[in-house]
């Protein structure tokens, strides 16, 4: 297939066949209140949550942003310069620290601030998160409200999952999508629908009969087996449970979605450029499909693995790999510093995909919390002080937006998961386990 | 409690105990590595617990391809299974079915149902012929589920299990006005349930030895057997051979054993053996900097990894040859792109072909394989520590723990006096912190620094010549050649391939009461002059193979 530049504009013009919407005009008014800041039915705007991740850390003197608290107290620095124009939707949480030990390198880092917990050793360099990665958390606290648990989506990632970490538990990860035509078939293939399609396909009904069985199987099969065995059976059972859900859901009336949801077109296979920009294209065709999947409803939970742990990558207008680079280059480290600027600004793309949808008086952004993080601070001792973390949006305005907020003694890391959970509704009185829990959260960051 | 360094992995690792798990430890005084193994008795044989093994993705779709037929066309899993640590075989006892994988098996299952059951495909696989097609028909559906529930479910069905199945391609056959497509309901429970995607360690047979023992019945044997040996679902002789009970009798066993070896789809299980051993499936991923590489392409790593596993075929399959050739064997397999990195005249214009390294080449076996090389370097540059840690773990089985997190392990720029990579490593063997477990890597990868990060010959490292000499074993050798020759020689070369096959063909870590059992392999192996096929043969006769035991956590 030829490659096409897909520009956002051609992305939105793809349509439901029989719904005759121009751009721009809200798709969906009618199903607003007349505040438009609810839907018809009466329920709230959704909240929604977004991780967004990078691997190999930052270079922390360059990171730091200047002066502390709201508004004009404070300033970017030169690394996240690039987000300028998110300024006034971002807060920068620094000078925390990741206390759950640093065993295998990134690997302890990302468990510590995804988990607040010791990484699970397994030998040699192999590990697995001991709790459900807070991205996992948080699905399990909307579960039921939207088609899809929670969506991972990637760029320079690979195809194995391997330095990424939404996982559910130990030894359950949710591999990312690393191809755009992979994840729209996923979100806006045969089970995106649309208010107004009533069209039911009489396949559902028995495909949930045989998915009944399926699960009769299991539960025959189970008698048979210990305890561990059982236990991964079971976790298998519920994701059958869960399809089977999704099934029904398709049987019924499609549910309400935002004023701005439109189905996108297919991006196709992306071609590889020389020059390696079509990444780029790749993590802009991300950001626009999770932006619309949560637009559309279809998810309440977005994780977006921008580039793994130890990942060699070579981004675009670079010819070394990023890991390399941050152990090997000397000093001040300048080309781990653009690299690093680099990965900031395509952050800003995926904030920007977030702050393009309209939802009520603001955008999708005021309904949801996107955290920005990666697997330590300084990349070169994989540090875990320094913990760079970012938040944008204001969590249904629980969240403050343009601060700084800075711990000087190097408080617990998970003070920032659990302000997270809190921004999101849960009553978790803690996060973390052992050195890493912490029971209370940043009050300076919290609305 | 004498500490004794050791590169044998399953030596018991007493010292290991007074030792914080995250250091090495090591005499920088004495690069030699002894191999002292602590030698203690080894336990009476007791089977090992077992596992519930799901099936990889490659046995997966082979699966459905022996079914449904070759022509029937398998989306891949997007989601790759390929492990980086480890044997992907034992992943797959370990690691949860995500729901990404639930949603590709359940609309796999359809696509391929749709297929199998078009006019013109659907002759092949239903043998009955209903009275009306455009309606059900409830005893060609039993026949269909039952035949393909054999086949699908490697065991034959209940009656409940059959009836259930049934009625759903019943009212799928009158709902949707067409016999056929409520069949294909019947393929979609088969292909989604447990009892197709999870092979269960049951043990369904009484074990004539021990009370608290059991053996794997005909239908549990059919199933080890296919997927060792063939990388899929056993095919309907293997089967009938289960339902006599032929798969339990030694005399039957053997039977089976020389026909499926003499198959070619031997080959294919054979070479996914090794696919797992070497870690060859992460080559799909291979990046290199085209700045620094040229003669890169995205395909290298899916050829480097075609070239490996042909060299393998054709010692295992066609010499019969000794396995520990594979560390000297000068044999290559390339097509134009790896022939122009090797330096070699391509066999062929088009395609693959034999062909061999020179005398006078360095190259050695797969130490000499772009699959190595290139696999395990950075994308702009050698690494030794890298090959030299494939080498020990993938090939030795040996055993190293992370790297310290917190330590600044800055490659020194290359200056006036450390101009090569060995100048610039050598922190690593005299850093006492580094040399414990870097006596383990570096001085095997640094006998191929004479190939760059692509597996490119060179004679100048940054300008300086290389220095491929070191020790191994107490010996010395000058170049990657003569330490081919060693690691042939060393004997854990031979025990590891014993090790990784036992773990592979039973999914699992062996457990103490299976110590034995290698022990008693690797003389089969010694015996047989370490050749492949003999040493598969002793494992699947061996009890070893044939017996599981209650898991420990249901002991209780």
């Amino acid at each position: 297939m030829a490659h096409q530049k897909f520009s956002r504009r051609r992305m939105l013009r793809g349509m439901l066949a029989g719904s005759a919407v121009g751009l721009g005009l809200p798709l969906l008014d009618i199903f607003l209140n007349d505040h438009g800041d609810a839907m018809a039915d009466g329920s709230g705007l959704p909240l929604r949550f977004g991780l967004w991740f990078w691997g190999n850390g930052n270079i922390p003197q360059f990171w730091t942003p200047t002066g502390e608290g709201e508004g004009d107290a404070w300033a970017l620095s030169e690394q996240l310069e690039p987000l300028a124009i998110h300024k006034s939707r971002m807060s920068v949480l620094s000078g925390y620290k990741v206390l759950t030990g640093n065993d295998i390198a990134h690997k302890s880092g990302a468990s510590g601030i995804l988990t607040g917990r010791k990484l699970v050793l397994l030998g040699g360099e192999n590990g697995t998160f001991a709790a459900p990665s807070i991205d996992q958390a948080i699905a399990n606290h909307f579960d039921g409200q939207a088609f899809h648990r929670s969506l991972e989506s990637g760029v320079y990632i690979g195809a194995t999952g391997e330095g990424t970490w939404s996982f559910k538990g130990e030894h359950d990860q949710n591999k990312p999508f690393n191809q755009p035509i992979d994840f729209f078939t996923h979100v806006f293939g045969d089970t995106f629908r649309l208010p107004g399609d009533t069209e039911v396909d009489p396949r559902l009904g028995l495909r949930r009969s045989i998915l009944d069985g399926v699960l009769e199987d299991a539960a025959n099969l189970e008698r048979e087996l210990g305890a561990h065995d059982r236990q991964r059976l079971d976790a298998h059972m519920t994701n059958i449970r869960a399809l089977e859900t999704q099934l029904a859901r398709l049987e019924e009336d499609p549910p309400m979605v935002g004023e701005a949801c439109m189905q996108p077109a297919n991006p196709g296979e992306i071609a590889v450029e020389a020059d390696r920009t079509h990444f780029d294209e790749i993590h802009r065709l991300m950001a626009e499909m999770n932006a619309m999947a949560l637009a559309c409803n279809q998810t309440r939970v977005v994780s977006h693995w921008f580039s793994k742990s130890v990942n060699g990558a070579q981004f675009p207008g670079f010819v070394d790999g990023h890991h390399r680079m941050t152990h090997d280059e000397a000093g001040d480290q300048p080309l781990v510093n653009e690299m690093t600027k680099y990965i900031m600004g395509q952050l800003a793309v995926f904030v920007s995909a977030l702050e393009a949808v309209e939802e009520g008086d603001g955008t999708l952004l005021d309904n949801m919390l996107l955290m920005a993080t990666t697997d330590c601070s300084l990349g070169r001792q994989h540090l875990l002080e320094e913990y760079p973390v970012m938040f944008f949006g204001n969590a249904c305005g629980r969240i403050k937006e343009d601060c700084h907020i800075r711990s000087s003694t190097l408080e617990n890391a998970s003070k920032i998961g659990l302000t997270v959970t809190r921004a999101m509704g849960m009553t978790d009185a803690t996060f973390g386990a052992d050195a890493g829990e912490a029971s209370d959260s940043i009050g300076a960051v919290e609305a | 409690m004498v500490l004794r360094r050791s590169a044998h992995a399953w030596a018991p690792i007493i010292a290991l105990a007074l030792v914080p798990l995250s250091a090495c430890y090591g005499s920088i005084d004495d690069p030699d590595v002894t191999r002292d193994v602590l030698v203690a008795p080894v336990p009476d044989f007791a089977p090992g617990s077992g596992a519930l093994l799901r099936l990889t993705n490659a046995q997966y779709e082979n699966s459905i391809h022996a079914v449904l037929g070759e022509e029937i066309v398998v989306t891949p899993n997007s989601a790759s299974d390929a492990s980086p640590e480890g044997l992907t075989a034992i992943e797959a006892g370990i690691v949860n079915v995500s729901s990404r994988d639930v949603t590709y098996y359940e609309s796999t299952a359809y696509q391929v149902a749709g297929q199998a059951m078009a006019e013109g495909v659907r002759d092949g696989l239903v043998t009955c012929t209903p009275a009306d097609a455009s309606t059900s028909d409830t005893a060609c559906a039993t026949t269909f589920a039952r035949e393909m529930g054999l086949r699908i479910w490697r065991r034959p069905l209940t009656d409940a299990e059959v009836e259930r199945l049934v009625a759903v391609a019943d009212e799928g056959a009158e709902t949707l006005g067409d016999f056929y497509q409520g069949l294909e309901f019947i393929l979609g429970g088969l292909l989604q349930s447990p009892h197709f995607l999870f092979r269960a360690d049951i043990g369904d047979a009484v074990h004539a030895e021990n009370a608290d023992w059991r053996a794997f019945d005909g239908y549990e044997m059919a199933a080890r057997l296919s997927f060792f040996l063939w990388n899929e679902t056993p095919d309907d002789a293997l089967l009938q051979a289960a339902a006599e009970g032929r798969l339990t009798s030694d005399e039957g066993l053997s039977a089976e054993l020389d026909r499926m070896l003499d198959d070619p789809r031997a080959r294919r299980g054979i070479s996914a053996l090794f696919n797992d051993m070497l870690g060859l499936e992460l080559l799909d991923e291979l990046d290199k900097l085209p700045e620094i590489f040229p003669l890169f392409t995205p395909d290298l790593g899916a050829d480097a990894r075609t070239e490996t596993l042909a060299v393998l075929d054709e010692l295992v399959f066609e010499r019969g040859g000794d396995y520990r050739d594979i560390v000297t064997t000068r044999r290559a397999y390339v097509n134009r792109r790896l022939a122009a990195i090797y330096r070699l005249t391509a066999p062929s214009r088009d395609g693959f072909g034999f062909t061999e390294f020179p005398e006078d080449s360095l190259r050695s076996g797969v130490l000499g394989h772009i699959s190595v090389l290139a696999g395990n370097s950075h994308p702009d540059r050698s690494s030794a520590t890298g090959r030299g840690a494939f080498i020990r773990k993938r090939l030795l089985c040996g055993s190293i723990p992370a790297p310290p997190a917190d330590m600044n392990v800055a490659l020194p720029e290359p200056s006036g006096t450390a101009v090569t990579l060995r100048d610039r490593v050598q922190e690593h063997l005299q850093n006492p912190v580094c040399a414990g477990c870097h006596i383990l890597m570096d001085p095997i990868g640094l006998s191929l620094e004479n190939y760059d990060g692509l597996g490119q010959f060179r004679l100048l490292d940054n300008g300086a010549p290389v220095n491929a000499s070191g020790k191994l074993n107490g010996e010395e050798f000058e170049n990657p050649a003569e330490l081919g020759v060693l690691l042939r020689d060393d004997p854990d070369l031979s025990r590891c391939l014993v090790r990784t096959m036992y773990r592979y063909a039973t999914g699992t870590e062996e457990e103490t009461g299976e110590t034995i059992v290698l022990r008693e392999l690797e003389q089969s192996f010694a015996e047989a002059e370490y050749r492949v096929l003999p040493l598969v043969r002793a494992l699947v006769m061996h009890r070893g193979f044939r017996s599981t035991t209650t898991p420990h956590d249901e002991a209780e």
